[in-house]
């Protein structure tokens, strides 16, 4: 079970075995009772800017993806992906006691695949096992999180030819339009986005350390003017 | 209401011809695998896993949500989707010997539908719905998102069933006006990127074209297809009738195109469908739903998979 320094509850542990029943019967009823579709969105958004990203972030760290889960909702597909938090950027709660103790968290994305029916999100963070992502985040349903600015919040981690982790921009974040002066929504108090670096340009390319030193500070300087 | 487009659609194919003769490859395929978060594109690479997406029948129908938006009017909007489909369809392609050169799909408005959700039902009457969002973006990232295009297609071969699309008029504010305002964005631009969405199209490396990822704000080019935006469609649905497949699904890599049929599957309805099989979800509702080993889910497993088998004895399985 989660330990109690897990950043969600318990609750989205269970037993492996009946885990296995299940999916087992699972592939036989998907495949026996749903047609087989798929579904592909696309989209189109507005850049979001490195202070609007951490300004609707909650929860800022390098996760990995351990296993997945997809289902309907409402006529859409989500995917449930459990994720060990590696390493903690910023967060609302306080940092668990031990920084190295395991963590875990459900992250809720659009897309996915329930039996042989899907759904692919254009523009969706796109989780994948094993693979390690800067991820902002922010609360979703109960028991879950969801990516901040879908996959504008999403930023793989990768290794360089000298060995430094690097952060860099997610590829998936369908197409995207500069934004404007005064057409998004943001806090009154705050500078037009326009003014504002995008977070991507903030982000890409840079070192992991680099990155978190920034995105702790910024967490630091708009969530205390908040 | 269907519109008689003949003479738009001459019009179009003639001024498309002017720009088809470009040699771009940039283009870009939407397959039935989401491209990874780290995968990493260039100019003329695409993500080419899975199966290219395509259309079978020669026509498709859409339908706009009667309610339109406080934004924009329904006549407004409809004409504006009309004319940004008709861009994609009327385009012209290099001659392929045969004597045609337009493009061998239609699209037609099915006219104005109640239902505003975005689903798809494989036992029901369905709508390719065109909704706008006013009071509620029922999506994650509502101050970003302008809109948003779901196709559902068969990943076994990659032919798409469906395809609806909502757009963002609860955050955003969008605008017909050229020049476009200093606050605002073109909703002519955004509609005809995401057709090319609707028809199969990805984004593409060239910076010129409408489906390319990334444009300038304020820009009005986008509402005019670039030579790889015509290189692109032509070779999905060339003149000659069939449609571009991957060669497991024919080894030719060719399907011909089904007679002009713009009903989508199961029927054409203008109100949402009870929800029916898709509620006999197989897997968890929630990961809330998986504690203490689902045992929940496993009786609700049970079910619909009886459920499941009555309904495939009596009609038969999604084609």
């Amino acid at each position: 079970m989660l330990g109690s320094a897990c950043y969600l509850p318990a609750m989205f542990r269970f037993r492996a075995r009946a885990l296995a029943v299940f999916f087992g019967l699972a592939s036989v009823v998907s495949a026996a009772a749903l047609s087989i579709t798929t579904d592909a969105p696309a989209s189109v958004s507005i850049a979001v800017t490195f202070d609007g990203l951490v300004r609707e972030t909650s929860l800022s760290a390098v996760v990995t993806p351990l296993e997945q889960r997809s289902a309907w909702e409402n006529g859409r597909i989500y995917t449930f992906t459990r994720v060990n938090i590696d390493r903690v950027l910023a967060r609302a709660t306080p940092v668990p006691a031990s920084p190295t103790t395991p963590t875990e968290a459900w992250v809720r994305t659009m897309g996915g695949i329930v039996g042989k029916i899907g759904q692919a999100v254009d523009g969706e963070a796109v989780l994948t096992i094993g693979r390690p992502s800067l991820l902002f985040l922010h609360p979703g349903p109960p028991g879950t999180l969801e990516v901040t600015a879908r996959g504008q919040g999403q930023f793989p981690i990768v290794v360089d030819d000298k060995k430094a982790t690097r952060v860099i921009r997610a590829s998936n974040v369908g197409a995207l339009l500069a934004p404007r002066s005064s057409a998004t929504t943001t806090n009154a108090q705050t500078p037009a986005p326009a003014a504002l670096p995008l977070a991507a340009d903030v982000i890409h390319g840079r070192l992991l350390d680099d990155v978190a030193r920034d995105v702790a500070s910024a967490y630091k300087r708009i969530h205390a003017t908040k | 209401m269907r519109r008689s487009r003949a003479a738009v659609a001459t019009l179009v194919a003639f001024a498309s011809l002017a720009i088809c003769s470009g040699d771009a490859a940039a283009f870009c395929r939407t397959t039935t695998k989401p491209v990874p978060a780290d995968f990493q594109p260039s100019a003329n690479a695409c993500w080419t896993n899975g199966l290219p997406l395509w259309w079978r029948n020669s026509c498709v129908g859409y339908s706009l949500q009667k309610d339109a938006s406080r934004q924009i009017s329904y006549d407004d909007a409809s004409q504006i989707i009309f004319a940004a489909f008709i861009k994609w369809t009327s385009t012209a392609c290099p001659s392929d010997g045969t004597g045609n050169s337009r493009v061998s799909i239609d699209v037609h408005d099915e006219g104005a539908v109640g239902c505003g959700t975005v689903q798809y039902n494989s036992d029901q009457p369905n709508q390719h719905v065109i909704v706008f969002r006013d009071d509620n973006w029922p999506h994650n990232d509502t101050n970003n998102t302008l809109a948003l295009t779901t196709v559902v297609f068969n990943p076994e071969t990659g032919e798409i069933y469906d395809a609806d699309m909502e757009i963002n008029t609860a955050q955003q504010k969008l605008t017909l006006n050229d020049p476009v305002p200093s606050d605002g964005y073109d909703f002519a631009s955004i509609v005809t990127h995401e057709t090319g969405h609707f028809l199969g199209m990805a984004h593409s490396g060239d910076a010129h074209a409408t489906m390319y990822a990334h444009y300038a704000t304020g820009s009005t080019t986008l509402r005019n297809l670039a030579s790889d935006d015509v290189s692109g469609i032509c070779s999905i649905y060339p003149p000659d009738g069939t449609r571009a497949v991957a060669k497991i699904v024919t080894p030719s890599g060719k399907v011909a195109s089904e007679a002009c049929d713009p009903v989508p599957r199961h029927g054409f309805g203008p109100d949402c469908a009870a929800a029916a099989k898709k509620g006999c979800a197989v897997s968890p509702a929630s990961p809330a739903d998986l504690r203490d080993g689902g045992a929940g889910i496993f009786a609700v497993a049970a079910m619909c998979a009886i459920v499941g088998l009555r309904r495939k004895h009596r009609r038969g399985s999604e084609k």
